[in-house]
């Protein structure tokens, strides 16, 4: 019987990349970049220093290779490291706890032909984010881990190195916080 | 009635057993103020949607990655390469012959020299990569492994 063919394995590229090999390192990094990319985006709301440490995430995915340990939890391994670095960040930002950002309006041509329903759809996400930035660092590490990237709460755990309870509570605080939010600027009822 | 408030998240979530689910579902047929409160958790759940995409992928950091890891390490990739020249040029210096040295096929990189399991990687992989089909991991005969959550 014919072997089954299959994408490369996350642990099997990290035992490479603990022996220093560049291919693996590089096919690793190009795997993830842009998942390590959009999260640390959610979590500064700026692009650019999201760019810094998506790099910086990589650094230290290199450097930390020789400890990681195989069980296939690679991309929560991954997003842990690029979380304790953005909450880092956000500890340093002091004052200003959120840039004011605008996630979610980019370029989109033809995204619809009604300008009042693009100017709808600008103003809830404006709110969307406005209200984002009300939550607590963990508060919205667990959500946009869960919501955005797709991590399980199992997964949310384990990248926040903290039990399921907690990552069900911190997400249903956040839900509360983002309802009240919106509800104060008149997106909800 | 124990109210259910504190399980919608982890509901809309997804993230209850079947018996949870069957529990909620119960308790909301039955109890109004919690299906006016997962009416309002929902319409936030849905909210959120409109910022799930952060933008258009930038461009790749592997550049920059790679010069601060494996290029400021040196050859990281061939570790054996510093010492095997410094031989050379030390028996150059006694006159002692070098097998192999001189012209002849190009040197492999560790990469190369993991044999067997690791025989699918070759140097000139990334010299071919244009982007998201190196991303999305090239094919391995003989693997059976799931992508690890990719």
């Amino acid at each position: 019987m014919p072997a089954v063919a299959g994408p490369i394995s996350d642990d099997s590229l990290m035992a490479s990349v603990a022996r220093g090999e560049e291919a693996a390192f590089g096919l690793l990094v190009r795997r993830w970049e842009h998942q390590v990319r959009a999260f640390l985006i959610h979590m500064l709301g700026s692009v650019e220093e999201a760019e810094d440490l998506t790099q910086d995430t990589f650094v230290k995915v290199f450097a930390q290779a020789r400890t990681y340990r195989p069980e296939g939890m690679f991309q929560s391994w991954l997003l842990r490291i690029a979380g304790n670095l953005a909450r880092s960040r956000l500890r340093r930002r002091k004052v200003v706890r959120w840039l004011p950002f605008d996630i979610g309006r980019h370029d989109r041509p033809g995204a619809g032909p009604d300008p009042h329903q693009e100017l709808e759809a600008d103003q809830t996400r404006a709110a969307v984010n406005r209200a984002l930035a009300h939550l607590a660092p963990r508060q919205r590490q667990a959500l946009v881990l869960h919501r955005f990237q797709g991590l399980s709460y199992k997964e949310v755990a384990v990248a926040m190195d903290t039990s399921l309870p907690a990552v069900e509570s911190l997400i249903q605080r956040a839900l509360a916080i983002l309802r009240a939010e919106l509800k104060s600027q008149g997106v909800e009822r | 009635m124990n109210h259910v408030t504190s399980k919608l998240a982890a509901y809309l979530a997804g993230e209850l057993s079947a018996q949870e689910r069957d529990s909620i579902d119960r308790h909301l047929r039955a109890c109004a103020a919690c299906r006016r409160e997962f009416a309002a958790q929902s319409e936030t759940w849905a909210l959120l949607e409109a910022v799930a995409e952060p933008g258009q992928p930038g461009r790749s950091v592997w550049p920059a990655v790679r010069a601060r890891t494996i290029g400021a390490s040196g050859a990281r990739g061939r570790p054996a390469l510093g010492w095997a020249a410094a031989a050379l040029v030390a028996g150059m210096i006694l006159g002692v012959s070098w097998p192999g040295a001189g012209p002849g096929p190009a040197e492999t990189t560790t990469v190369d020299q993991a044999a067997g399991e690791d025989s699918w990687l070759q140097s000139s992989w990334l010299e071919r990569d244009t982007g998201d089909d190196l991303a999305s991991g090239w094919l391995l005969a003989g693997r059976t492994d799931d992508g690890g959550g990719s």
